[in-house]
């Protein structure tokens, strides 16, 4: 059978080329609805976790058109809108460099729970299924804008989903209290935003699946504005926390230069899981045992 | 640091007028007070605005105010009612209004932007068209200047938000507002409110600000405030 | 080649390319904790859509085993999905009666994922296949780290 796309350049007669034409069409309708498709009994051993949720995500975005405004010539000014392109990793398996998560004892012991609880089919509540803010840096993975809002002595990042919010503080005297989002504080290091969390209310989930971060994490992002073929953020993060992890570690993302996303859908959460009975059923708290750090 | 404060305030100064900064209503207020002293209810406005009355003096919240009871947005026009603090950014193509209040943002799309918006939900395709089907509500209102106000029309509601702490509105409505300095600190908001279904012609009010020193919000999560077991 | 024949080509492939992506939801929290193995039916009244991203939620009553009026909370799609199958979510009006199916949580709590929902006129709007796709794909995709 031959291969989605192998019709491109063949001649339009009809017998071979009109199977050929079905058999690439139905090939691509297939692949396609079995991106969709549920996975029978599950993803093949050792597939890439990151890969099956990729599937479920949505498709990139076409291109700017031509006509689209620059962001600011100056690289201080990061003020617009920025989307995250790339496929949300629901669990961030390695770091920059493709070494493990360097998770420690206490850390595996927590990812061992939570994803236990998903394949038992008993999810736990989090941030993010109350509609509490999410914590960086799980806030900055999600597919979906955020404006960046510059004044005087403060960046604002602005976020579409839970209307969430980060405020730096570029006066280190004017860091605000401790926060679900943490207390971040921003200096330039020549052109790259170099903003410094600490300070959680509570303790976060790193990513979707539940890498842990505790209370006394500290998260580091240097941020710079770079032109590839297009306008992109570069931002690299760094999680510091010895409660879970047995060395700093990075990893990096980029988010598209996207002024015609600055318009945001409406992302008012709590109208479900405010009320009464609006928390899902299906999910329940996470146990914790008495010797977690931090907790 | 320099370049970019005045790159950044210079799109609010080529405008005709720079409305950026931090504001607080003047005369903190539940409820909006109409021009000539009374909302003009329609019968089936009326009757919504009773129940809404009866069921505050009855303690259920939770059946009309969503806000209140849920933390759910106030949605326009109630979000201008705010005793807390907003900020307002002017960017090219857009004006935004910070709420301090649980973290909501107000945008008012000044034309211009890059289009089309190409997004719904899950994927690409037009902003507006899943929205519409139910509505929002806060808007995203459209706004132009006129002389040194700013005129500012919001429609496509949902039906599930209050006009103020018990004034009810449908999908119908439509506000139109016009903003602008009486003063160097004071920023006047003059709000229309129609709405066939639920008045019986449209009305005015008008809300004041002051404003206040610029100095950034502390997290503001609504939900901490409501009781675990309600 | 005939026009007709491309022409039906190009209907096979576009309802695919736009199904409903499902990761925002996926996402936001796990789908794994419902039983897609069982799907629960029942007469009902609407009480509340809570139209929202990304998901939305549907309140309905209905009677329990002793025949009392109880609430039933149901996570469902987002309105374009509505908007999918022909149906405008005004369509579903508070005091509708309407007949439900939902995949019930595994926890035991009362709630689930909804499947299918037929209005008085008889139209029927069906996720079962949202539900499907939302449900177990990224849970049985993880692994906990070596």
């Amino acid at each position: 059978m031959a291969k989605a796309g192998e019709y491109i350049g063949r001649e339009r007669t009809c017998g071979r080329s009109r199977r050929v034409l079905w058999s690439a069409a139905l090939a691509m309708v297939a692949s396609l609805a079995a991106a969709q498709a549920p996975l029978p009994g599950g993803p093949p051993a050792g597939a890439d976790p990151n890969a099956v949720t990729a599937a479920l995500g949505p498709p990139p975005p076409p291109p700017l058109p031509a006509n689209a405004p620059p962001p600011a010539t100056d690289p201080r000014n990061l003020n617009g809108a920025w989307y995250h392109t790339d496929a949300l990793v629901f669990q961030i398996t390695t770091d920059m460099f493709g070494n493990p998560t360097p998770y420690n004892d206490a850390g595996k012991k927590v990812m061992a729970r939570r994803v236990k609880s998903l394949k038992d089919g008993t999810p736990f509540l989090n941030a993010s299924a109350r509609c509490l803010p999410v914590g960086q840096p799980w806030q900055m993975d999600l597919n979906m804008p955020f404006l960046i809002l510059q004044s005087q002595d403060r960046i604002e990042f602005a976020f579409e989903e839970y209307h969430g919010l980060v405020t730096v503080q570029m006066d280190p005297a004017k860091a605000l209290p401790p926060s679900y989002m943490g207390r971040s504080v921003g200096h330039w290091d020549g052109d790259t935003l170099v903003i410094e969390t600490s300070g959680f209310k509570q303790p976060v989930w790193v990513d979707v699946t539940g890498s842990p971060a505790s209370r006394n994490a500290k998260l580091t992002q240097r941020v710079r504005k770079v032109k590839t073929d297009h306008w992109i953020l570069e931002d690299i993060f760094t999680l510091e926390d010895p409660a879970y992890y047995t060395r700093p570690w990075s990893w990096a993302r980029q988010y598209d230069w996207r002024p015609d996303m600055t318009l945001f859908r409406e992302y008012d959460c709590e109208v479900q899981t405010g009320a009464k009975d609006g928390m899902d059923p299906s999910l329940v708290s996470e146990p914790r045992e008495p010797d977690e750090p931090n907790e | 640091m320099l370049s970019l404060a005045v790159s950044a305030s210079a799109t609010a100064a080529a405008e005709p007028a720079n409305l950026e900064g931090m504001w607080k209503i003047e005369a903190p207020q539940m409820a909006f007070r109409p021009e000539g002293g009374v909302v003009p209810f329609t019968a089936a406005g009326r009757k919504r605005y009773q129940d809404n009355k009866r069921a505050l003096a009855e303690k259920r919240l939770g059946d009309f105010d969503f806000a209140t009871a849920r933390c759910a947005s106030p949605g326009l026009p109630r979000l201008m009612l705010t005793p807390q603090r907003f900020r307002i950014w002017q960017r090219e193509g857009i004006i935004l209004m910070q709420f301090e209040w649980n973290r909501l943002l107000r945008q008012i799309d000044m034309g211009g932007l890059v289009s089309p918006q190409i997004r719904v939900v899950s994927g690409p395709g037009p902003v507006v068209s899943e929205e519409a089907l139910v509505g929002r509500s806060t808007p995203i209102s459209r706004g132009h200047w006129e002389g040194d106000t700013l005129v500012v029309t919001s429609e496509g509601f949902a039906d599930n938000t209050l006009i103020d702490n018990l004034v009810p509105h449908g999908y119908d409505l439509k506000l139109t507002e016009h903003l602008r300095l009486r003063g160097p600190d004071v920023l006047e908001d003059r709000i229309r409110i129609e709405d066939p279904a639920t008045f019986s012609r449209a009305w005015d009010t008008v809300v004041t600000y002051r404003r206040v020193a610029d100095e950034a919000f502390a997290e503001n999560v609504c939900l901490d405030s409501l009781p675990v077991n309600r | 080649m005939n026009r007709i024949r491309i022409f039906a080509l190009s209907l096979l492939l576009v309802p695919t390319l736009s199904l409903v992506s499902v990761a925002p939801a996926a996402a936001h929290h796990s789908f794994s904790g419902y039983d897609l193995s069982q799907t629960l039916s029942g007469k009902a009244t609407i009480k509340e859509f809570r139209w929202g991203a990304p998901h939305s939620t549907g309140v309905f009553t209905i009677k329990d085993k002793d025949g009392k009026d109880m609430d039933l909370t149901l996570a469902s799609a987002t309105p374009g999905n509505f908007l999918k199958q022909g149906f405008n979510p005004r369509d579903f009006k508070v005091g509708g009666k309407v007949e439900i199916t939902w995949h019930p949580s595994k926890s035991g709590a009362t709630g689930g994922l909804m499947t299918s929902l037929k209005l008085p006129d008889g139209r029927i709007f069906n996720e079962k296949e949202y539900a499907q796709a939302t449900g177990d794909q990224a849970a049985q995709a993880v692994e906990p780290p070596k």
